[in-house]
C-alpha cells in the first residue's frame, strides 16, 4: 500500500513557490538530515535532466517528477500540494497543484513501477485530485491517500 | 511535425518504439507514449481467471508503466523529449481523444500479427484506428526492415 511508503514529514502544503525547479530543489532539501539520501546534488541533477526531456502522467493538475539514482538507499516518495497552482510546463498549459516526487535507486525498479501505477490510478479519479487540492495539512493529505489507496 | 503519439500495445512491438524515437529525433518532435488499459480486456481476463476486475486492472496498469518506463529510458538516451501517459478505457476512443487534446501530428502503431483468436480483435482495433483517428498514421510492422 502507498500509505506504508509515505512519511508525513515529506508531505507539505504551500502557496509560496517561485517556480518548478525551485520547488523540486526544495523537495529534495526537505529529505536532508533524515538519513534518506547520501548527497543532494546528483539527485537534483537527475531530476532536472529528466524534467527537461520527459514528463510522466499527463493528468490534469498533477506532476510526477522522478529520478533514479544511487544517491538514495531506498525509494523516497514526497508530496507537495501547491494551493495557488504552479506552471510546470504542462502541455495543456494548466497549472499543477499536486506534485508526487519519486526518487529511487536502480534496484528498486519494480517497487517504483508499483508506486507509479498506484499513484497514477488514484490521480485519474477526479475526486482524489480535488480533495488533495483542498487539503490544508500533511495530516489531511495522508488521510485522503489512506482513503483512496484501497 | 511537432507531436508524435506512439500507441504501445505490448512488449512484442518494441521495434516500433525505436522507430518512433528515430522519427521524433529527426523531426525534433515530442514523443507521446500512450498505453491503454482496455476495459474489455480487463473484463475478459478477470472472468477467465475468476478474479476481481480491479486486481486485473492493477496488474495491467503495472505492466503498462513497465513498458512506458522502458520507452522513457530509450527516449532520454536518444535526447528525445517525451510525455508518458496511461489511460483506462477503449483504445480507439482514447487515441482519438488524445490526438485532439494534444493536437498530435502523427500516430505510430506497432503491429505484429497475432496468432489464433486474438488476431481478428487486433485487426479490428487497427482498422478502427485507421478509420477514426484524424491524423496520419504509421503502422510499423514488426519484423519489417
Amino acid at each position: 500500500m502507498l500509505e506504508d511508503l509515505i512519511n508525513k514529514e515529506l508531505i507539505f502544503v504551500t502557496d509560496k513557490v517561485k517556480g518548478k525547479y525551485e520547488l523540486l530543489e526544495d523537495m529534495v532539501d526537505r529529505t536532508l538530515g533524515k538519513g534518506l539520501i547520501m548527497t543532494r546534488e546528483p539527485i537534483i541533477h537527475e531530476i532536472k535532466k529528466r524534467e527537461k526531456l520527459e514528463s510522466t502522467g499527463v493528468i490534469e493538475g498533477v506532476a510526477i517528477p522522478h529520478a533514479r539514482t544511487e544517491a538514495v538507499k531506498d525509494l523516497i516518495l514526497e508530496i507537495a500540494i501547491i494551493k495557488k497552482g504552479l506552471d510546470f510546463d504542462s502541455l495543456d498549459e494548466k497549472p499543477v497543484y499536486i506534485v508526487f516526487l519519486i526518487v529511487a535507486p536502480e534496484e528498486a525498479r519494480t517497487k517504483y513501477i508499483k508506486v507509479l501505477a498506484r499513484i497514477s490510478r488514484m490521480c485519474r479519479q477526479e475526486g482524489f485530485r480535488s480533495k488533495l487540492k483542498e487539503a490544508n495539512s500533511p495530516d489531511e493529505v495522508y488521510e485522503i491517500i489512506q482513503n483512496f489507496d484501497k | 511535425m511537432e507531436k508524435i503519439l506512439l500507441y504501445i500495445i505490448s512488449e512484442e512491438t518494441r521495434g516500433s518504439w525505436k522507430r518512433a524515437i528515430e522519427i521524433s529525433n529527426a523531426m525534433s518532435a515530442t514523443l507521446f507514449g500512450l498505453y491503454v488499459i482496455d476495459e474489455k480486456s480487463v473484463k475478459r481476463i478477470s472472468k477467465l481467471r475468476g478474479e476481481d476486475p480491479l486486481d486485473t486492472a492493477i496488474e495491467m496498469e503495472e505492466e503498462g508503466w513497465k513498458l512506458l518506463y522502458h520507452l522513457e529510458d530509450m527516449a532520454i538516451n536518444s535526447g528525445v523529449k517525451s510525455k508518458l501517459n496511461l489511460e483506462e478505457g477503449d483504445p480507439v476512443n482514447t487515441i482519438k481523444r488524445q490526438v485532439k487534446k494534444f493536437d498530435i501530428d502523427m500516430v505510430i502503431l506497432g503491429y505484429k500479427a497475432p496468432r489464433g483468436g486474438s488476431r481478428r480483435k487486433t485487426e479490428r482495433i487497427v482498422d478502427q484506428i485507421i478509420e477514426h483517428v484524424p491524423c496520419p498514421i504509421l503502422i510499423d510492422k514488426e519484423g519489417g526492415k
